[in-house]
């Protein structure tokens, strides 16, 4: 229902929000930026029809039986490198273990109605894995023209201290013990980073969930636009975390003694928290009830819990702030 | 507290967006400390230069000569990859040399974007003092006029981007586009839902930077497809791989 609701957003949003004096200096892009998100609303109502029609998941098969094609390499990196990768279709399973070498395991999956067809699109989609100065890229690309739709599976072990670069457009990513700086970037699927002590974390989503359990990080910034943001973890007495989202939840579960300073908003949506908070910013009152011991409340709160140090950012636009006790 | 802690909130001080109790707090420190009132001193220049830029678009040609260098490139041999230390995604997957004269535009469009968002940021926050004090209606309507013009500005440079990307979308295979399509539209929805929040309440502070955070998404996520389209459209086996692998060649 959020893409539908977007299509009559988006129209009924595009067309009053021409002024009548840059009409005519803006009217070609704005006509276009109409038409295109008209295009774009109804190939998602069409793909949401679609998919209600067949059912999940049965996009791909409904091509055809699946095939598939596996990849297995290793490369040295060392216990302090970098991983890049890019994928634009699969799912990503990164682990971080103990050596300096980084295994990949991949598995490029297509659906065809033929197995030659099928060949022919695994065999055009190649798998690189390229170590250069401590820095190891992984990317799979169509290498004959026009892409077909492969997607590549992959389930990589590295050294826990190697820091990530990964970028993906469809499939979840997940990530688990690895200590180094991770940035992620993706449009769909959802994102767990957990049992990790990265430096710094930094995720930018579309669509999908981001889930932080047990990552312990001195810096955590998450965006979305749509999907739910949790962290659960410590709280570095020094870190800073700043999680935002436009439609999606926010949710922090810390230990009950935990030590923060808090800066929370949403427009729409509701702010509650387990802890009692000494209010610092221009709302009402001076405290902050726990949720069990009063209402929530809406609205952007600033507040202490304890003693402060770590510093949380909560934001969303229209979804619900909760900060809890684990 | 130590500067570092300071640092953070640094930018809502020069703003005046602090509260009172923050505010005396603030003050207190940038007033002994040196290295704070550096600082202060920098981000009050930088704000004081933004408000004297003139929004400019960039004319129509700039996009028709993009397109004309990009199809040069297309046809020339791909020339390398330059930089091993890489640290931005999209440079492993499109290769920094290749995109130059898009990235040099997009960059453009961001310093546009940039001083497009200052300048809003400093009339709603006009318009958030003048509600305190008169509320007046013609503030507001000035505020929203600004706010309007500001996001004209960066949704033409989005709707550039866009049609590079209608116009050469078939290069990407189906499920890639309908992932791009349907990411396209969560964030129009976004920017649909911060646009309608404004108009009742053109000060919000929440609103403008979704609506803000939706239309740089939405750049960047155009810009990166452009990327995409490019080397799926190029087609050339051994230049795909060395792109997206980042290699020297």
């Amino acid at each position: 229902m959020k893409t539908i609701t977007g299509i009559l957003m988006t129209y009924a949003l595009a067309v009053p929000a021409v002024p009548a004096a840059a009409q005519g200096r803006y009217e070609y892009q704005i006509e276009r930026i109409i038409s295109s998100a008209l295009t774009l609303a109804a190939d998602a109502l069409d793909d949401a029809v679609a998919t209600r029609q067949r059912g999940p998941g049965q996009g791909r098969e409904a091509r055809g039986p699946e095939y598939n094609d596996k990849f297995d390499k290793t490369v040295r990196l060392g216990r302090n490198g970098r991983l890049e990768l890019v994928n634009l279709s699969g799912d990503v399973a990164i682990t971080g273990t103990s050596g300096e070498d980084v295994k990949v395991s991949a598995t490029k999956v297509t659906h065809a109605t033929d197995e030659a067809a099928a060949r022919a699109a695994l065999s055009a989609t190649t798998i690189d894995v390229v170590e250069r100065s401590g820095v190891v890229t992984i990317s799979s690309q169509p290498t004959r023209g026009r892409a077909t739709s492969v997607e590549v599976n992959y389930v990589i072990s590295v050294p826990t201290g190697t820091s990530l670069i990964l970028r993906t457009y469809s499939g979840d990513v997940t990530v688990t013990n690895v200590s180094a700086d991770i940035r992620l970037n993706s449009l769909s699927g959802d994102i767990v980073v957990k049992d990790s002590k990265p430096s710094m974390i930094e995720i930018d989503s579309v669509s999908g969930d981001v889930s932080l359990e047990q990552a312990e990080s001195e810096r955590v910034q998450v965006n979305s636009v749509s999907g739910d943001i949790v962290f659960k973890g410590k709280l570095a007495k020094t870190g800073r975390y700043e999680l935002k989202t436009h439609s999606g939840d926010v949710q922090v579960v810390t230990d009950g003694g935990a030590s923060f300073e808090v800066e929370a908003g949403t427009l729409s949506g509701d702010v509650s928290s387990d802890f009692a908070l000494k209010l610092t910013g221009s709302g009402t009152g001076t405290s902050f009830v726990p949720r069990d011991r009063g209402p929530r409340r809406s609205g952007d709160i600033r507040g202490i819990a304890n003693d402060g140090g770590a510093v949380l950012s909560l934001h969303s636009f229209s979804g619900d702030i909760l900060i809890s006790k684990r | 507290m130590n500067c570092h802690e300071f640092e953070l909130e640094l930018g809502d001080y020069v703003d005046g967006t602090l509260a009172p109790g923050r505010l005396k707090v603030i003050d207190a420190h940038v007033g002994t400390c040196a290295r704070c009132q550096a600082i202060v001193t920098d981000l009050t220049v930088i704000r004081r230069a933004a408000r004297t830029l003139e929004p400019q678009m960039p004319a129509a040609h700039v996009w028709t000569q993009v397109a004309a260098a990009l199809e040069r490139e297309r046809q020339q041999p791909f020339d390398g990859f330059h930089s091993s230390r890489s640290k931005e995604w999209w440079r492993l997957a499109t290769g920094a040399l290749a995109w130059k004269p898009l990235l040099a535009a997009a960059a453009m469009l961001l310093v546009l974007a940039g001083g497009t968002w200052m300048a809003w940021r400093d009339a709603a926050m006009r318009a958030g003092t003048r509600q305190t004090t008169s509320a007046t209606a013609a503030a507001q309507d000035a505020t929203l006029a600004e706010v309007q013009l500001a996001e004209q500005h960066y949704s033409s440079a989005i709707g550039d981007l866009e049609k590079v990307t209608q116009a050469e979308g078939g290069s990407l295979d189906p499920e890639t586009a309908k992932v791009v399509q349907a990411n396209l539209a969560v964030i129009d929805q976004a920017i649909g839902q911060s646009r309608a929040a404004l108009k009742s309440e053109p000060a919000n502070a929440v609103a403008q930077d979704s609506l803000f955070d939706a239309l740089r998404s939405k750049f960047q996520l155009l810009q990166d497809t452009v990327a995409l389209i490019n080397e799926m459209r190029k087609g050339n086996q051994e230049g795909a791989a060395r792109i997206m692998s980042g290699m020297n060649q």
